[in-house]
């Protein structure tokens, strides 16, 4: 067979350009690329979005913009701490100028091995996991690719979505409880036919019978009046201690949930594996982990059915998938947790297209009808309950350029090569 | 206001006695948080001090000083991010407030910089309520487990009158004829060898092995077994150049290994310290009791080490270390930072007893806290004795601030 440079296949691709526009490499990959300047991008605090979300008008999340010298800018997301974050940008820059943004293990690497000489995490992981976001962006764009195609292709064309339903990112200001079942048709008439409630709570690690009963008021009215077309997935918050995660799965026992997350904080895999033994409760957790370092434990010790991640926490999309595929060889699936910005949502389909562990993504309907649009152009809305990431390369979404004019927007040059 | 005026307005320039007058009993209100933080481009003896402070001030007059270190902008974001969750507390709750904002940042993965703030917040307020009782801090945490604290002197590039850790003779000779005989040493990842620069940690030649032993031998040499020796691998390799290393020192009779992994899988820990007999040590990089458990239900450990300006603050090491007791578990902190955590560190391993040695940096305590901090306790024949005044008695010059060289901001105020 001939031997071909790499150099002479790009440049041949390029004479013949038989190829549609949008699949050919944007830059010549081939050559060394740079990082020539790091923004902090963030949001005007008094910005009012509307539309009924409950308590929510604003925006908690910020962006990460990395301008290469072959002129493509990758944009990557973290949130809710924007001060820490950017904060620790300037701290961590040093270690991003200058580098080539396609090489997205090395830099992981050296920027997690730096934080994790004092105790990984917080505000430290979370600008890691928007830089990384930021440098698959590029990588994308940089070879003309959508970012499923380079997290794997698509194992499935769409990915299902569920509800996460709070009173404070509500749909139309509605409220569970009282309009549970207007909620729940209003879902069911979109296709959309899973759920994240929020039944419990308690002023403290203890769960009264009372308030078990109340919280169980609304999954039984919701079995009740829809049978089992309603997937129910129950979010804890990390808020209970063993005996009272104990008690609150053994009373969903019968209701045949889809999951029960963070039960308790993550703070012991041991006792997660106790409560997972012990019911047949499948248990979900956690978006308070971060890297396949913190996961690994609870697979080992079987304290998991499904597992979550914030692909804007856990240390960026390509850890995601490191932490997906480790799941996978415990049989585990995948749920992500979404409820941040935009780029957090549409990078979450790429994702989700491409793993063979997905389970199910999350999604909120005041989020991605009111939120992300005021930012971006092509947010990709569910469609009987199901949502497809962009084909665009990169993450492919369309920030809407009037942001950087209405100020808005607030960018911040945190380095410069 | 002048800034004349905002020095003579300021508490932690008061003498710690001077304070005990406050009410102990009453309740008392966090009224305003300052963050100090150390000139970017100040020299001492051409190290950089990079430690952030932060001041709690109360309505009855007392005030707290905490520290943490380094990246010192996250650390300033991200004490802003949690000062709404301390103006108008009660600075003595101190484990409503800890559990409080471990809460708040444990929906996120939580560590880093808000740890780190946590942390300073913590010490800070044992720092208040010393004050307000008009105890020294170890009295607030058990009293005097140790009369006072072997230390020994870590070597990793900070200077001794300008020796450093590649002339281990002299260095050696110095540090015995002061007393101290116990030191630590870098020679896998600085010196002459440096494994690690040449195979980035994940291998090492038998050639590398053997070489690295040379500053161990040329210590024995001078000093026999009166120098003990603790080596610090940086958390830069992985686990069969562990196991190697290890072998290696077997015939040495070293006071620990610390550290020669990062601490993410304490699996492989537990693995080292089955096949080795040496002493490991791990880790100043965690933080919270809950992830020290799970180093000592794997049996993980020999040798708790822990940083009390990273790992949770006062409380948390306290707990770390009662928790680590009750596994004939010794603790050795991590002192090589700023001056509050020397402090800290005394007063919390005071208190301790399953106290095993600490650290301390020469350069540290001699050069660079006393240009802050005035009565900086200093090793007298090997051993440094807890401060008897109330809070920590960390009493701040006024000199770096007038200079410049420390800059204070309000960071929120009721």
């Amino acid at each position: 067979m001939k031997q071909t440079t790499r150099r002479a296949f790009i440049e041949q691709a390029f004479a013949v350009s038989a190829l549609p526009a949008a699949l050919q490499s944007a830059v010549n990959n081939s050559e060394p690329m740079k990082i020539t300047k790091i923004e902090a991008v963030t949001f005007r605090q008094d910005i009012k979005i509307g539309g009924g979300g409950g308590g929510s008008e604003a925006t908690e999340f910020c962006w990460v913009r990395l301008h290469t010298d072959k002129g493509i800018v990758g944009t990557g997301e973290t949130y809710p701490f924007h001060q820490g974050e950017i904060g620790a940008l300037r701290d961590y820059s040093r270690t991003l100028t200058g580098r080539d943004p396609r090489d997205i293990d090395g830099i992981w690497r050296a920027f997690y091995h730096r934080m994790a000489m004092r105790n990984a995490g917080g505000a430290d992981m979370r600008i890691l996991s928007a830089v990384n976001m930021a440098q698959l962006d590029i990588l994308g764009q940089a070879s003309g690719l959508p970012l499923y195609r380079l997290l794997g292709g698509k194992t499935r064309p769409r990915v299902r979505v569920y509800n996460t339903t709070t009173d404070y990112w509500a749909i139309n200001n509605t409220k569970m409880g009282p309009d549970t079942m207007k909620i729940v048709q209003f879902l069911l008439d979109r296709g959309i036919t899973a759920m994240k409630i929020y039944p419990f709570s308690a002023a403290d690690n203890y769960i009264s019978n009372q308030a078990l009963e109340r919280g169980m008021s609304w999954i039984k009215e919701i079995r009740d009046k829809t049978g089992n077309q309603m997937d129910i997935c129950v979010d804890l918050w990390g808020r209970f201690d063993l005996p009272s995660a104990q008690r609150i799965a053994k009373a969903l026992e019968p209701y045949n949930i889809m999951y029960l997350e963070d039960a308790m904080l993550m703070n012991n895999p041991k006792a997660y594996a106790q409560l997972a033994s012990e019911t047949s409760v499948p248990i979900c957790m956690s978006e308070t982990l971060a890297t396949r370092y913190e996961y690994r434990e609870f697979f080992e010790n079987k304290a998991c059915d499904v597992i979550m991640y914030d692909l804007t926490w856990c240390g960026g999309p390509s850890e995601a998938k490191k932490i997906s595929d480790m799941a996978d060889t415990y049989l585990i699936p995948t749920s992500p947790h979404t409820c941040g910005g935009p780029l957090l949502y549409a990078c979450s389909a790429h994702l989700c297209a491409a793993l063979p562990n997905f389970l199910i993504m999350e999604s909120n309907y005041w989020k991605y009808t009111h939120q992300y649009p005021r930012f971006v152009n092509n947010i990709p809305v569910p469609d009987k309950g199901h949502i497809v990431p962009s084909e665009a390369p990169g993450i492919g979404l369309e920030i809407k350029p009037e942001l950087f004019r209405s100020g808005d927007a607030i960018v911040e040059t945190v380095a410069q090569a | 206001m002048r800034r004349r005026d905002l020095l003579k307005g300021a508490i932690p320039f008061c003498t710690p006695f001077a304070q005990r007058a406050a009410s102990a009993a009453g309740p008392m209100k966090i009224t305003k948080i300052e963050m100090v933080r150390v000139r970017k481009d100040l020299r001492i003896h051409d190290v950089s001090p990079n430690w952030t402070w932060v001041l709690l001030h109360t309505d009855q007059g007392v005030t707290g000083i905490g520290e943490s270190y380094p990246s010192q902008d996250a650390n300033h974001g991200a004490l802003k991010e949690l000062a709404p969750l301390l103006l108008g507390k009660d600075p003595t709750n101190i484990e409503r407030i800890w559990q409080d904002i471990f809460y708040r940042i444990s929906y996120q993965p939580w560590g880093g910089a808000e740890m780190r703030m946590l942390t300073a917040i913590n010490i800070a307020q044992w720092d208040i309520l010393g004050k307000a009782a008009g105890l020294p801090v170890y009295k607030l945490l058990g009293g005097k487990a140790q009369e006072k604290l072997r230390v020994y002197n870590t070597m990793n590039g900070w200077p001794i009158y300008g020796m450093r850790d590649h002339d281990p003779e002299k260095v050696t000779e110095f540090l015995l004829k002061r007393g101290i005989k116990a030191v630590k040493i870098y020679p896998y990842d600085r010196g002459p060898v440096n494994a690690f620069a040449r195979h980035g940690g994940t291998f090492i030649t038998q050639a590398e092995l053997k070489q690295s032993l040379d500053p161990i031998q040329r210590i024995r040499k001078v000093a026999g077994d009166e120098m003990e020796i603790a080596l610090d691998l940086s958390s830069k390799w992985n686990l069969p150049c562990s196991l190697q290393i290890a072998r290696s020192l077997e015939p040495y009779g070293i006071l620990y290994l610390e550290d020669p992994m990062l601490p993410d899988n304490l699996e492989a820990y537990a693995t080292l310290a089955r096949e080795t007999s040496i002493p490991v040590c791990v880790s100043e990089r965690l933080a919270t009791r809950f992830r020290f458990r799970e180093m000592f239900d794997l049996h993980a450990v020999d040798v708790v080490m822990y940083d009390v300006t990273w790992c949770g603050g006062i409380s948390e090491a306290k707990k770390i270390s009662d928790m680590a007791d009750t596994y004939k578990i010794p603790t050795s902190p991590h002192t090589g930072g700023g001056p509050v955590l020397w402090f800290a560190s005394i007063h919390t391993a005071t208190s301790l007893t399953n106290f095993y040695i600490m650290e301390s940096v020469f350069h540290l305590y001699n050069d660079l806290y006393p240009h802050f901090i005035k009565d900086v306790p200093t090793p007298v024949n090997g051993y440094v004795t807890a401060p008897g005044a109330p809070g920590l008695g960390v009493e701040l010059r006024e000199e770096p601030f007038r200079s410049g060289d420390a800059v204070r901001e309000t960071i929120a105020e009721i």
